[in-house]
């Protein structure tokens, strides 16, 4: 079944197949209608046999009545019919009729051919008779119009009998009848209808005629009833004709569409040149065309020319609907039914053109616009008002309801775009500003809002890479820079042991001692204020009391300050400050600040530690004299590597300052450098738990 | 007697430097440069301390550390470069005994070395008596009032002593310095709650390889203080 779509020669012979279908179909409908119409379903063969000589043979005794009565000569133009004329008074004028079987037999009557003119008063109202039977319930009409010539004549009248001639004169008041054998001249008058009854009946002739029930095969009648043999018997052929070939040209039709658009060797749909067309011109054409082929079957049925006509017109027709029909199907099964139009390219076309313009619009001038539409109605619904008081109101609310939902659409779709604008202030990057159901400039607002958030993300993530990717950096390197300085320290240790030594090489020695120590010092300061700055580090915030963490400060460096004569003075209060904080980078934040106070303090001065509660705020303080001359702002102090001494002479590395502070940052706390002089002051603070 | 110890590492110069420190103490030496080799030799050779590099070719130093675990109890002391907390909790917790990081000094090294070999060879199934507290290497027999490190008797001053015992009769606990104070001194701190510190420091000074990381007693900053065990 497959091969046969895709096959020419089957789509082919399917085609003339169901154009023989289609005339077998019209030609046995068309038979059976006609035998239904002639009852040929219902009645006998003879009486169907009759029916259809009936007719024709009728005419044929008329045919003999008309020449008899102009010729006086007896006629009959088929061999199987026979005839007997008699005239008014029943006596046989002619007869070729010998007592034969006859099938069917008539009587005809045919009237005089004459004139006939009614007089009554002085109207006259004349009558052709012509070879017609009169219709006398004409002359009772009466012309109420007064004639001044009761005898019009006219040249074109001459050679007419002229009723000129008739007698005039009855008296005035008596309605007459005058009536003039037809060629004859001779006119008379009657004044009553039933003596022009009894004259015209005198003169009607009667025709008789007998179909033979033994038939000579020729003649017309003969011709007819064979032909209606034929048909009685295959009534029921030609429905069975018509049903059958209904039957397959549908399967014809349906196997035709499917096969539609398929080709040889491949499974594709392949449209063909008719594609081509748009499906809307392509429909008209046909349309036109059929017509064109229809307009032979319009004019006069002229039998049995109609035949010649209707054959192929027919075909014609149904070969237009086929393609038609057939490229409906290629043009479903490719989709392109509807795209494929003119008219719906056309429309699109002009949609996008009309939205591009919008879109492209200024929103000023969509305002404006918008603006005038809405005055232009309200104008309008305003001169109504002078001739339709009612329809103008229904108008009215009509447009203050419309009014009404735009400028609420409007005001919803500013809400949301505001809203997500809101979400995406706030830091919430991963909310979306619906775009569904916006329109226009709302809708290219929600997307740039949601661009702008997808570049914070990426910026975000980004940044956040970088950071976490530098310090895995450092903590890698730091690893392996730690590993040769585990062996630079070990033999250092190895040579220091090594005897005897000139006192340089003990020398050298110990700044190489002295400074590898530092280096260690350096790389484990180096990771933490990375981690510290990039936030890497875990905090576990507990509570903790500031003022067991001064004890325990104080208690740790209590030898170190005494060794560099300094006098630690604790300032707390009695009860406990407790904030939340990690502990241990606490600790940590104390050590740093603590140690540079050991390392940078003027010896002999006292170093202040104050907690203290300000508003909903812990605070300590940290207070020394600096040593040496303090010649930087406080916020170089914090930058990594910069210390109080621009010299770099003492130990130390400069690093604890910024880590203390990132580290009171990692813990939400504050870190603040004051330099007044010599005065150098620490204030860390912490929000209260 | 003469004690064998393993030194695992990849780089080939801190070994020979251990080795020299480690002989030069009378112990014997055999080196591994992965966990692999360290593995096979704890199987051929009776070692009685290993000291275990962790960032290392082949196996490294975890994972050998869990596999030496499921056959032996033999102390094991981490070599690390990571200075990180939680480098420090998983390697105790799978099974070191003590860990080092590097750079480290080498008579600290030393101390840990012989405080392990100690505890792990000499008081190992000794009959602990009632009055002895026991944490890690130090112990505190309250009868005698005498406290020891690895078996070596060490002087404490007697509010030392109190602390310590204070202390190890709860290990974990962590003691707010005013209630120590009171404890040990019997009154009201009323602002010396720093001399607690310092004699914490000074315990720790004393029983500490290195008082400035200390492994047992320990400042929970901002709430006090405890001794506990890793």
């Amino acid at each position: 079944m497959k091969k046969l779509y895709g096959s020419f020669a089957a789509k082919l012979i399917a085609v003339i197949l169901l154009c023989l279908l289609v005339l077998a179909f019209v030609g046995s409908a068309i038979s059976a209608m006609l035998l239904y119409q002639w009852d040929a379903y219902t009645d006998s063969q003879e009486s169907f046999r009759k029916f259809m000589v009936a007719d024709r043979a009728e005419s044929i005794v008329h045919d003999t009545g008309y020449i008899y009565r102009e010729s006086g000569e007896g006629y009959v133009s088929d061999p199987n019919l026979r005839c007997t004329v008699l005239n008014g008074a029943g006596d046989v004028l002619w007869t070729n009729y010998e007592d034969e079987d006859v099938i069917w037999q008539t009587t005809e009557r045919i009237p005089p051919n004459y004139n006939l003119e009614y007089v009554e008063g002085n109207s006259a109202s004349y009558y052709d008779g012509d070879d017609m039977p009169v219709p006398y319930e004409d002359f009772e009409v009466v012309t109420p119009t007064p004639a001044p010539t009761p005898y019009p004549t006219s040249e074109s009248d001459a050679d007419l009998p002229q009723p000129t001639a008739a007698p005039s004169l009855t008296p005035p008041d008596a309605p007459r009848w005058n009536v003039s054998e037809f060629g004859s001249g001779e006119w008379h008058s009657f004044h009553s209808r039933e003596e022009m009854d009894a004259w015209v009946a005198e003169k009607t002739l009667t025709v008789k005629g007998y179909v033979v029930k033994d038939m000579e095969p020729r003649g017309d009648l003969w011709q007819r009833a064979n032909l209606a043999s034929f048909l009685y018997t295959g009534r029921f052929a030609v429905l069975w004709i018509a049903g059958l070939s209904f039957l397959l040209g549908v399967l014809l039709f349906l196997f035709l569409l499917r096969a539609a658009g398929h080709r040889k060797n491949t499974e594709e749909i392949v449209p063909s040149f008719v594609e081509k067309i748009p499906f809307d011109v392509f429909t008209v054409l046909v349309i036109a065309a059929i017509a064109v082929f229809m307009t032979p079957l319009m004019g006069g049925f002229d039998w049995p020319e109609i035949l010649f006509a209707l054959i192929p017109c027919i075909l014609l027709i149904g070969l237009s609907f086929l393609l038609w029909c057939m490229s409906f199907a290629v043009r479903v099964k490719l989709g392109t039914l509807w795209s494929g139009c003119l008219i719906v390219r056309f429309c699109r076309w002009l949609w996008k053109g009309l939205t591009t313009l919008v879109r492209h619009l200024p929103i000023l001038w969509k305002w404006a616009l918008g603006l005038a539409g809405a005055a232009f109605i309200d104008l309008i619904f305003r001169m109504n008002a002078v001739w339709s008081e009612n329809r103008a109101t229904f108008f009215w609310f009509l447009f203050w309801l419309l009014a009404a939902a735009a400028t609420l659409y409007a005001v919803l779709a500013f809400r949301r775009l505001r809203l997500g604008a809101k979400e995406i202030a706030s830091g919430n990057l991963s909310s979306t500003v619906e775009e569904k159901n916006l329109i226009l400039d709302f809708k290219d607002h929600a997307h740039d809002l949601n661009h702008i958030r997808d570049g914070l993300n990426e910026a975000l993530e980004k940044r956040l890479q970088s950071e976490r990717f530098r310090t895995e950096l450092i903590t890698n390197v730091s690893h392996d820079i730690k590993t040769p300085l585990t062996s630079i320290v070990n033999y250092v240790d190895l040579l220091q042991k090594e005897e005897p030594k000139t006192e340089k090489q003990q020398e050298y020695l110990e700044v190489l001692s002295r400074q590898s120590g530092k280096l260690k010092k350096l790389i484990e300061d180096l990771i933490e204020a990375s981690k510290a700055s990039s936030g890497a580090m875990a905090v576990d915030l507990q509570p903790c009391d500031l003022s067991v963490l001064l004890d325990q400060t104080a208690g740790e460096y209590a030898e170190r300050l005494e060794k560099a004569r300094l006098e630690l003075v604790l300032q707390k209060p009695e009860i406990p400050v407790t904030v939340l904080a990690d502990g241990r980078h606490l600790w940590r934040i104390f050590d740093n600040l603590m140690n540079n106070i050991v390392k940078y303090a003027l010896p002999g001065t006292r170093v202040y530690l104050r907690l203290q509660e300000s508003g909903g705020a812990a605070e300590v303080t940290f207070r020394n004299i600096s040593r040496e001359p303090l010649t930087m702002d406080a916020r170089e102090l914090t930058e990594r590597f910069v210390r109080g001494d621009a010299s770099r002479h003492t130990e130390g590395n400069g690093l604890g300052l910024a880590i203390a502070m990132s580290l009171m940052r990692l813990q939400k706390g504050e870190m603040d450098i004051d330099l007044d002089g010599d005065l150098f002051k620490v204030t860390l603070r912490f929000p209260k738990a | 007697m003469s004690y064998n110890i393993l030194i695992c590492d990849d780089e080939q110069d801190i070994v020979s430097a251990l080795k020299i420190y480690l002989e030069a103490e009378g112990y014997r030496t055999f080196a591994a440069a992965n966990g692999k080799e360290a593995l096979e030799l704890l199987d051929r050779e009776d070692i009685h301390l290993v000291l275990l590099d962790i960032m290392m070719p082949v196996l490294d130093g975890v994972s050998a550390l869990s596999r030496l675990r499921e056959f032996s109890n033999v102390p094991v002391i981490l070599l690390t470069a990571k200075s990180e907390d939680t480098d420090k909790v998983l390697g105790l917790n799978i099974g070191a005994d003590d860990y080092i990081t590097k750079p480290f000094n080498p008579v600290e090294l030393l101390a840990r070395v012989r405080s392990q070999l100690r505890r792990y060879l000499q008081l190992g199934g000794g009959a602990v008596r009632e009055s002895v507290l026991v944490i890690g290497p130090i112990s505190l027999d309250d009868g005698s009032k005498a406290v020891t490190l690895d078996g070596e008797p060490v002087n404490l001053t007697p509010r030392e002593y109190e602390i310590l015992k204070l202390l190890m009769q709860n290990p974990g606990r962590v003691f707010h310095p005013r209630d120590l104070y009171r404890k040990v001194w019997n009154e009201e701190p009323y602002g010396a709650e720093s001399t607690v510190a310092v004699h914490i420091r000074h315990l720790r000074e004393k029983l500490e390889i290195d008082p400035a990381s200390p492994r047992y007693i320990r400042a929970v900053w901002g709430q006090g203080y405890k001794i506990s065990e890793k």
